[in-house]
Parts: structure tokens; sequence; C-alpha cells
């Protein structure tokens, strides 16, 4: 037994969150083993930080809050180790896996969230792909509800220019 | 609100973020305003096409076994640290809860002692804690002893009380027994585990 929660409930956690974490990682730094290493460290600090988890508030935008941080913690440290941050996010190319479980047109919106400023990838990835309401937004990224707002049209304006192309075969 | 205002707002009115009276009047003026029609429309067409076209990846059965082993190997280390700590706590706390109420009962022995000394005759191994509770409290022990040489009697009672009620011990009664209520306190907190809602 350990702080608010024994074991076997966090294993329930674990099972129900890990996909969606590891997701959002991936659609957050592009790179499928940066995105499982982070979720792996994300929930054991989550399993070390369970007494500052505020039982009143939901769980998951704390989860996804220590997710975050870590990925932002480890493509900082590839970023020491030679490449720039946005290097190590845009440079991924796809794995020959990933080409053929996503079609052409995924890998270019793909592209195009990893092309966006971090501060505005984090804020859409959450709202488009996780269906998280502002709120939770906020909450997940420590930002006022206003700052969301403007943050997910500044990425929406982005990604409309860069899928113009997508726009026009339509 | 003006046009300008109003295209702050319609990210948010698709996302259905907005409160009735704000959503109503972004309505009002999209109903009215070609511009606001067309970016929604863009914006529409982003939203769909970012949702149709999710980027994936499948989650690792291994790593959810590697994460789940390695928490509870932390638990079971865990378990083993607050076992041990509240062993000590336990016995800490048990100990001070036992000298104060040694020190209670030798101060009744004192005072005992004082007022009435013939009682004393009657309890066996008087004169051991008598001395012990010397040896806890020294002021309380100058105190006695000079109240009981020097005064007069009636005097001599009542500031034999106040001897043994001097701020000093007070405090450092309060202090010892807040220790020991904290300590077991402690201990049952960590046997008294909240259950936690996942939502």
């Amino acid at each position: 037994m350990n702080k608010h929660i024994d074991h076997e409930t966090f294993t329930d956690i674990v099972h129900k969150y890990y996909e969606e974490v590891v997701n959002y990682l991936y659609r957050f730094c592009g790179d499928r083993y940066l995105a499982e290493d982070a979720a792996q460290i994300a929930f054991i600090k989550c399993w070390q930080n369970l007494d500052t988890y505020d039982k009143t508030k939901t769980f998951k935008p704390w989860l996804f809050r220590i997710a975050h941080y870590t990925a932002i913690d480890l493509l900082r440290k590839e970023y020491r180790q030679g490449d720039t941050i946005s290097d190590s996010v845009e440079g991924k190319s796809p794995t020959p896996e990933q080409i053929i479980e996503e079609n052409e047109q995924t890998v270019y919106i793909r592209n195009a969230i990893l092309q966006l400023p971090e501060h505005l990838r984090s804020t859409i990835i959450l709202r488009e792909y996780h269906q998280m309401n502002y709120r939770d937004i906020a909450e997940t990224l420590n930002l006022p509800i206003g700052t969301v707002m403007s943050r997910i049209s500044n990425a929406r304006k982005l990604l409309a220019k860069s899928l113009e192309p997508l726009i026009e075969e339509k | 609100m003006n046009h300008n205002e109003i295209t702050k707002y319609l990210d948010a009115y698709i996302d259905n973020q907005l409160n009735t009276a704000l959503s109503k009047e972004v309505k009002d003026h999209i109903s009215v305003c070609q511009t606001c029609q067309h970016i929604i429309q863009q914006r529409q067409y982003i939203v769909a096409l970012l949702k149709k076209h999710k980027p994936y990846t499948p989650a690792s059965e291994d790593k959810i076994e590697k994460i789940i082993s390695h928490i509870k190997i932390l638990e079971e280390v865990n378990d083993k640290k607050s076992k041990h700590n509240t062993g000590l706590w336990l016995i800490v706390g048990i100990i001070l809860i036992i000298t104060q109420i040694f020190y209670f009962l030798t101060s009744l022995l004192s005072i005992i002692e004082i007022l009435q000394p013939s009682l004393l005759i009657t309890i066996p191994f008087s004169l051991l804690p008598w001395y012990i509770n010397l040896a806890f409290t020294p002021l309380s022990d100058f105190l006695v002893s000079t109240l009981h040489v020097f005064q007069p009697q009636t005097l001599q009672h009542i500031k034999l009380l106040l001897g043994f009620w001097h701020p000093r011990l007070i405090f450092v009664n309060l202090t010892i027994g807040c220790i020991a209520i904290s300590l077991l306190s402690l201990k049952i907190k960590i046997f008294n585990i909240p259950e936690i809602s996942i939502s």
C-alpha cells in the first residue's frame, strides 16, 4: 500500500491511460520510442507523487501534465546532446512501420503538427486528438483559459496555411 | 461586440466552449458576416481533417508490464521503509506517553508527601518515584524543597502548586504531549488510506 492509492488501482490506471498518454506524447514529439520512454517515466513519477494529486480535480489533466513535462525534459536532454529541440521534433522521419500504418495524408498532417511551435502544438493536440475541453487543457498546461483559446485559434490558423494543399484538393 | 472581437471567439464557438449568451452573440454575428462564415468553414474543415487522420501508435503490452513491475518494486521498498519508520515512531510515542503518566503520578506523590506525609506510608516504594521525579524535574524539586522547608503551611500549599505549574514545566509537558500525540496520529494516518476515484 502506498499513499492515496494501492497497487491494483494504479495498475488499472496504467492500463486505462497508457495508450492515450503514449499517443499524446507521440503526437507531440513525433518519436514513438521517446514517447514510450517518457510515458514510462511519467507513470512512475505519477506513482511517486500521488500525495500531491488534488483529489477534487480530474485525474487525466494531472497525469497529462506530468507526461507533458517529462517529454519536454527528455527532448531537452536530446537537445543538449547536439540537436536543437525543433530538430529533435521536426527531424523525426516516420519509420517503415509507421508508413505502413499511416497513409500519406496522415503523415502530411503529422508533419504539419510537428512544425507548429511547441506551445501551440501541445494545445491543439490535446483539443483535437484527446477531446479535452478548454478548462482541462488549461489545467494540464497550467495556463489561463483565455490563453488556451488564443493558442487554439493561432494553431488552427497556422495549420490552415500549412495544410492548404489538402484544403485545395477538397 | 464588433467583428474583430467576435473573431477571437470563433474557435471556441466551433468547440462549444462558450457560455450560452456569448455563443448566441457569435452565432448572430456569423449569420450576417461572410468573412466569419468563411473562417468557420475553414476551421471546421481543419478540425475534421485532423480527426480523420489521427497519428497513432499502438500501446505495447510489454511496456505496460514494465511500468507495473517497476511500481511494484517501488511499492515494496516503500512498504519496508514505512514499516520500519512506523515501528520507531510508535516506540518513541509510547515512551513519551509513559514518561508523561509517570511524571503525573510522581507529581501527585510529591504533593501527597507534603500535604499528608502519613498517607505515603501506605504506598509501597513511594520514595523511589519521588527521587526519580526529582531527577526529571529539577525546577519543581527546587521549588518544592524550598517551600517545604521555609514557608508557613497555607502559603506553602499555594506556592507548592504554583511551583508544580510553573510555566516552564507546563511548556515542557505540553511539548512532550504534543509530540507524542503527533507521532501516534501520524501512525494512525499511515494506515488510514483514503479511496481515490479515477475519472
